[in-house]
């Protein structure tokens, strides 16, 4: 079964590096990519593990494809608010992450559509 | 009848199939059939939910196999009293809130279209999980309830909900993760998924630790634990009324249910003293910090959000006080722990449902929009007053029924510490309480901008008001159904 | 061999996705990402992975970042992708990460006892599943809670995408370039993508493939013939297209309630038509879930075009 405990390792790498990216990135899309680097690395941990105990099992892969789906659903639900928030603000980062004082509120977003498409 | 109840077929999928069919039925149907749609639901829904009390009345704790397929093949659902507590609550608190909304919602005709589906289906995601005893269900679970409650805070499509709820996503899709590489390490390590079957092999073992660990994170981000908390005031804060009362109400609490369900249950071996000590010294900074900075807000719904990350502290110190601590103490803070989540529950629910009748009917979202509250609007006022006697934990109510008990098991158990907690968090609530107030009667010079809210958000708010104090004088059932349930079985 | 080598790529091309210092390149590699996945599937034995990662992971996802992209501009410079304001923050992400990678390495390398032999369980009960593909009977039998409710997952998603998007666009209004050789492509093409997917669904009763690899196939069909600049079908009749959104849950919880509703158990298939209960099951959600992914990528907030400023959302009247 030794086949297996490279992908798992990979697996814990990446769910390493996903996450440290997930953290430090503020582009809400670079964190939305993390997470999914984060999750295939989750997958990974998952099917390896189980098939290097007990050969091919059918049910982590059952349990990945449900993951992946979800996966996916996850990442469009993110880039509706994305796009939309960007449109309303310009802003491609959550207002804290970029500067404090737009938490005070007060229309900040006035200053900052030049990025907004047309 | 009393036949069919002892050994007719259990009910338990109904109570996720019916919200489901909502759902669907709302996101087919028109406008005009919605209100008779939600009615119908409601009601049946409620049904299904009394019938299933009425069965475990007769049959006590049981399984039931979806699909006929036993573990460890298939998935079972479990009920015993404490699911059922919260089956209850659940349903109990939702139904409110679609009242409430469904007069609320009148002037958001283009939220109201998806708010119905939305609902329906953080109903079911609520179920599936006070039911589930599988954990990549859970898994699923926690993902239906995590989507559908970003979408009810977003639907108003503003820019501060908007990026509350993208707050709230990532924390959701981040504690999922967490929770995901726990069920892969279990799972790779026993080979089977469910929690009642896993508490007879866990084994003390680095991937047993490890994966308790990831999970616990992943939980306690998402329960808005502090110093993880930082998403919730803002999403519960800049939510419709109604969505605010079902998630500070409700949904914060599914992460910290799960971790029970996951310490007491699965591991209870594996929750050392100062693993505990740790979880209640969070829960503390949660009360001191949350209180604090629901002091100094001036928004009214962003007082009441911190003031959830408060409330949701003392929830944390059920672990310390049920480790390790004897059987008097344990059953002390286990009757206690589940009275303050049931009893913050309504009070929370109620609390935000009048602030939100409070800011609909003076036009203004902040503190001093209040003045002259006192004098027009004493019925909304009533509905906050009332909830806020909960919170602060003053008797007759059932938060301090909930104090009491967890006060009681910290002296028996000799953690005198968890006093201090207890007190102080009650004196910090009473300080933001009381701040509402006294703005509530400073007099305005411009009375003509109250708006008189309808009857019925009132009575909605007044109502679980109503039900958070009289807990504290009927509270002998409530804790009966909880103690059926304790770890270790005195059941 | 093989497999070390591609075991050190993963994270190697993942890094690179997470250092890319333009979006664009970020994006394009994590495609790259996406079908090196597949390819690790495969190692890994397990076909459908393989082909769900290609096609959701890889593929639909990375249509959903493109088409992101393509409607956000930078508003930052370029460079510095990592945050750079906060050297204490960055420290201590790092410290978290090496210590929780020190914990997962001693976990993963941990000797296994697993206490139950799941896959044997499955190979003992797959006659009684109705479907001979474990994985498909995993899915569709033994835990289908789980599929039912990752339909309705889904389907939030679909339904705050709707909920979200602004007033004024509607499909009708959006026109996109169509020419009549791309036309006359599809008009072949589609046709094999529908008998692709089709396949992909019958085959899932005995080898990989099924409905969720069968769906992505049909919603690629979909996401093409909309940038064709075509029609769809039903496109102007919301019922039927909600309907056709709502369809595959609501015949996985119909069908799944037969036996509830004579005295059974909910989920459990008639023992004899256990087979055609869940290929029924399959059709419909391959249907409806292609309508959903579909959606996924229709939903999304379009960009507010010239003299129409989007609407901040409703305003109590």
């Amino acid at each position: 079964m030794n086949t297996f405990l490279p992908y798992t390792l990979a697996g814990g790498a990446l769910v390493i590096l996903g996450l440290t990216g997930f953290i430090l990135h503020r582009h809400l899309i670079r964190r939305l990519l993390a997470f999914n680097l984060t999750g295939s690395g989750c997958f990974l941990v998952m099917t390896g593990l189980a098939q290097q105990g007990q050969g091919v099992d059918a049910v982590p892969q059952a349990l990945v494809l449900t993951g992946i789906v979800v996966a996916v659903s996850a990442t469009a639900l993110a880039l509706v608010l994305i796009r939309r928030w960007y449109h309303l603000t310009g802003l491609t980062g959550l207002p804290e992450d970029i500067e404090p004082e737009l938490q005070q509120g007060d229309n900040p977003a006035e200053g900052k559509t030049q990025g907004a498409p047309h | 009848m009393l036949s069919w109840l002892t050994e007719g077929p259990s009910l338990l999928p109904w109570l996720v199939i019916l919200p489901l069919l909502w759902s669907i039925l709302s996101l087919t149907a028109g406008q005009r059939l919605q209100p008779l749609i939600a009615t119908t639901a409601v009601g049946l829904i409620l049904l299904a939910t009394l019938l299933v009390l009425l069965q475990w009345l007769q049959r006590g704790d049981h399984f039931y196999s979806l699909g006929d397929w036993a573990v460890p093949l298939g998935i079972r659902l479990r009920l015993d009293g404490l699911a059922l507590l919260l089956l209850l609550l659940t349903s109990g608190i939702t139904s409110v809130c679609t009242l409430h909304a469904g007069r609320y919602l009148q002037e958001y005709p283009r939220a109201k279209t998806y708010f119905w589906p939305l609902l329906a289906f953080c109903w079911a995601a609520m179920n599936v999980i006070w039911l589930s005893a599988d954990l990549f269900n859970l898994y699923v679970g926690l993902e239906l309830l995590g989507f559908s409650a970003v979408g009810l805070v977003a639907l108003t499509g503003e820019k501060k909900a908007l990026a509350a709820s993208l707050r709230y996503l990532y924390a959701a899709l981040l504690g999922s993760l967490a929770w995901l590489l726990g069920v892969a390490l279990i799972y790779g390590h026993q080979g089977q998924l469910d929690i009642s079957s896993l508490a007879l092999t866990f084994t003390d073992s680095i991937s047993g630790q490890a994966a308790l660990a990831l999970m616990t994170l992943g939980l306690l981000l998402k329960m808005a634990a502090f110093p993880l908390h930082s998403w919730l005031p803002p999403a519960h804060a800049s939510a419709l009324p109604p969505v605010s009362a079902l998630l500070s109400g409700l949904v914060a609490k599914a992460a910290f249910y799960i971790l029970v369900r996951l310490w007491l249950e699965m591991a209870p071996d594996n929750l050392t003293f100062s693993a505990a000590q740790l979880l209640g010294a969070l829960g503390a900074a949660a009360v001191f910090w949350g209180g604090w900075m629901a002091c100094r807000q001036q928004q009214l719904k962003m007082l009441v959000a911190y003031s959830t990350v408060a409330q949701l502290g003392y929830l944390l110190l059920l672990f310390p006080l049920t480790t390790g601590t004897g059987e008097e103490a344990t059953r002390l803070a286990w009757e206690g722990g589940w009275l303050q989540l049931t009893s913050h529950a309504l009070a929370k629910a109620a609390m935000f449902l009048a602030a939100g009748n409070l800011v609909l009917a003076m036009g203004r979202p902040d503190l001093p929009g209040l003045h002259g509250a006192g004098r027009y609007l004493p019925f909304s006022l009533l509905g906050f007053g009332l909830a806020g006697v909960s919170l602060m934990g003053l008797p007759p109510s059932g938060g301090f029924m909930a104090k009491w008990l967890l006060l009681q098991s910290a002296l028996l158990s000799g953690q005198w510490w968890w006093i201090l907690v207890l007190l102080s968090g009650s004196a910090l609530s009473a300080v933001y309480i009381f701040k509402v107030y006294q703005q509530c009667y400073v007099e305005s010079d411009n009375p003509d901008r109250f708006r008189q809210p309808a009857l019925v958000l009132d009575l909605s708010a007044l109502a679980l008001a109503l039900l958070a104090l009289a807990l504290g004088i009927l509270s002998a059932w409530p804790q009966w159904l909880i103690s059926t349930a304790l770890p270790g079985g005195a059941a | 061999m093989i497999d070390l080598l591609l075991a050190l790529t993963l994270p190697l091309v993942a890094l690179g996705v997470l250092l890319a210092r333009e979006l664009f390149r970020a994006v394009v590699m994590f495609i790259a990402f996406g079908l090196l996945m597949a390819l690790v599937w495969v190692r890994l034995q397990a076909p459908d992975l393989a082909l769900a990662e290609a096609a959701i992971g890889a593929g639909l996802t990375g249509v959903l970042l493109l088409d992101a992209l393509g409607h956000l501009r930078q508003p930052h410079p370029p460079g510095q992708p990592l945050r750079s304001l906060l050297p204490l923050l960055t420290i201590l992400a790092l410290v978290l990460a090496g210590a929780l990678g020190l914990v997962l390495l001693g976990a993963l390398l941990e000797p296994l006892q697993p206490s139950v032999n799941l896959p044997a369980e499955v190979a003992l009960h797959i006659e009684a599943s109705g479907v001979a593909h474990p994985v498909t009977a995993v899915l569709l039998a033994f835990r289908a809670w789980d599929t039912l409710l990752e339909v309705a997952v889904i389907l939030v998603a679909v339904v705050v995408g709707l909920a979200l998007r602004f007033s004024h666009d509607d499909a009708a209004a959006e026109s996109r370039v169509s020419s009549p050789l791309l036309q006359g492509m599809l008009s072949w093409l589609l046709p094999l993508m529908l008998l692709v997917a089709l396949y992909l669904l019958w085959i899932g009763s005995y080898r990989s493939g099924g409905a969720f690899q069968a769906a992505a196939v049909m919603a690629a069909m979909l996401v093409l013939l909309r940038l064709s600049g075509q029609q769809l079908p039903g496109q102007n009749h919301p019922l039927l297209l909600r309907a056709g959104l709502v369809g595959g849950l609501g015949t996985f919880l119909l069908l799944g309630s037969v036996q509830l509703l004579q005295g059974g158990a909910f989920l459990a298939w008639p023992e004899q038509l256990a087979g055609a209960f869940i290929l029924l099951v399959e059709t419909a959600l391959t249907f409806s879930l292609a309508l959903l992914l579909y959606a996924l990528f229709e939903a999304s907030p379009a960009p507010a075009r010239k003299g129409h400023p989007p609407r901040t959302g409703d305003q109590p009247s």
